[in-house]
């Protein structure tokens, strides 16, 4: 990628217009990232933090590196000091509702974590689209309603005519299905292992 | 577990018995921890899909902001040296001057200056409501300020603002209405717009829904006059502006999103946010039923964060039930 190697060139030598082109590229979808484990101020300052930090060490950043992966994962550092230190300071959420989030912190390493990188490193948005136009027609209609206008079950069920518990199964199935497709190429691969160690035998 | 108390948890209408599920759930099985937490990725992810202007206005902002921060960075060269030589000579001529009317202002009586009121919205999460001298109704946002007279006097009624406001000015043609803020000037006989300042100041962003608006440098040099429905975007460095048509909405839906209350009975609260999210609360009310309180909360945050609040306002545990 020609395009990119160049642009860490120029950052190298202090290019402040190729910071620019690094910041609009990278931006939102860093910022998308922070959004999931902290509030939106705590977000935005450690987006910029990590961005200024960024072009403070310029000089010593390898010509190979993927500035998206370098930027989600000093996202995440420092997203994790945030959330310990502040771990017994908010006393709005019920206990349980702490221990649940807890639990997702290290989950949201971007190293590790396949949906992170599929959603933020890779910016499947499009694809995210794709799949959920590829939902079933009805299935489609409940989700879309919840998930792109924030409408409350009630309401949804009130006004398609359908009952309550079928509104959440349509909306939990859709997520599931959501996640099959993204997580296509795990999918996939899980397949294809199967296949081989059948030893290429018809597995059906 | 009934599965779907993964998306009743995610839309936060899950009861404290559900939550409780959920995390035992969660911890049989790293395949449920990761199930749950996909699922959590791939619900919040849905703000990221429907980009807008308000997500591009929010790069534009954001990158001004880095840019003002990494200019503090930068060394002095040698071409600079000679301006900064001059510089620090006003600077001290200033101060001297600064000196010697203050000594002059201890011997003579003082005058009682105007008084200047500033009204600051350093809340972070509700819409403050301004009533002015002439009963222009400003909407003044999260960390934003107005500072304006205390009586309107002479040819024209001027106000300053840092943050962002919806102003319903009152039409006075005799006396024109003028916003100033530090990239620019906004001027208006009666007209309703909102203008929203970035946090340096740098940059001004005038939206117009009705009436008409004139913009004017800061020196009065006037730069454009705006129709509605259009958004003229100015920064404090440049006399460039962007002039667009924007769908007004938008940018001032932000009044509306904010529920206040005023003075009210746990019952009433308890009735519209159940009525608003479609949820069945539980709550002992017996020890509070006759309070009064203040309570407002933002619509889009959702179920739980309403309730969270009147939770934490009131020191009573608070659930949803189905």
């Amino acid at each position: 990628m020609a395009n990119v190697v160049s642009l860490v060139e120029r950052l190298k030598r202090g290019d402040r217009a190729a910071f620019n082109e690094i910041y609009e590229l990278h931006y939102l979808s860093v910022r998308f990232y922070a959004d999931l484990m902290l509030d939106a101020d705590d977000a935005e300052d450690v987006v910029q933090d990590v961005f200024l930090n960024l072009w403070l060490h310029r000089e010593g950043l390898d010509d190979t590196l993927s500035i998206r992966g370098y930027l989600l994962r000093s996202v995440y550092n420092s997203a994790l000091n945030i959330l310990k230190k502040r771990k017994h300071a908010n006393d709005y959420y019920s206990s349980c509702e702490k221990e649940i989030e807890e639990m997702g912190y290290d989950y949201y390493d971007p190293d590790s974590c396949d949906i992170i990188r599929r959603l933020y490193n890779e910016d499947l948005r499009a694809d995210l689209q794709a799949a959920i136009e590829s939902l079933p027609v009805r299935c489609r209609e409940v989700f879309v309603l919840s998930y792109l206008q924030d409408m409350p079950s009630k309401e949804i069920s009130r006004k398609l005519g359908i009952s309550l518990s079928t509104v959440d199964n349509h909306i939990y199935s859709a997520l599931k299905q959501l996640r099959d497709k993204l997580g296509g190429y795990k999918a996939g691969l899980t397949l294809l292992f199967l296949f081989l160690s059948n030893g290429g035998k018809n597995l059906f | 577990m009934d599965e779907t108390i993964v998306y009743r948890y995610l839309s936060g209408t899950a009861t404290e018995e559900e939550k409780l599920q959920l995390l035992d759930w969660l911890k049989t099985s790293p395949e449920n921890k990761a199930a749950f937490f996909d699922l959590k990725a791939i619900w919040h992810a849905k703000h990221s899909i429907s980009p807008d202007n308000r997500t591009s206005d929010q790069l534009k902002d954001s990158l001004s902001v880095i840019n003002e921060r990494i200019d503090r960075f930068v060394p002095i060269n040698k071409k600079t040296v000679n301006h900064l030589w001059k510089r620090w000579a006003v600077a001290a001529a200033i101060i001297l001057l600064g000196f010697i009317s203050i000594s002059i202002l201890y011997k003579v009586p003082k005058v009682t200056p105007d008084t200047d009121i500033v009204y600051v919205n350093q809340s972070p999460d509700s819409v403050r409501k301004v009533f002015l001298p002439d009963g222009t109704l400003v909407w003044l946002n999260t960390h934003s300020s107005l500072t304006c007279p205390s009586e309107f006097t002479g040819d024209q009624r001027l106000v300053e603002l840092q943050g962002e406001a919806f102003f319903e000015v009152v039409k006075d043609t005799l006396h024109p209405f003028v916003v100033k803020t530090k990239a620019m000037m906004v001027k208006v006989v009666g007209t309703s717009f909102c203008i929203t300042t970035s946090p340096d100041g740098a940059i001004s962003k005038t939206t117009l829904q009705s009436g008409s608006v004139q913009l004017l440098r800061a020196d009065g040099k006037k730069l454009v006059t705006l129709k509605p429905g259009q958004q003229a975007v100015c920064s404090e460095e440049t006399d460039r502006i962007e002039v667009r048509h924007v769908n007004v909405d938008e940018y001032i839906s932000w009044r509306f999103d904010l529920i206040t209350m005023s003075g009210v009975k746990v019952f009433s609260i308890i009735e519209s946010i159940e009525s608003l999210y479609g949820v069945n609360i539980k709550m002992d009310t017996t020890a509070i039923k006759d309070n009064r309180y203040n309570f407002s909360f933002r619509k889009h945050k959702g179920a739980s964060d309403a309730l969270r609040r009147l939770s934490y306002m009131t020191g009573i545990p608070v659930d949803t039930i189905r």
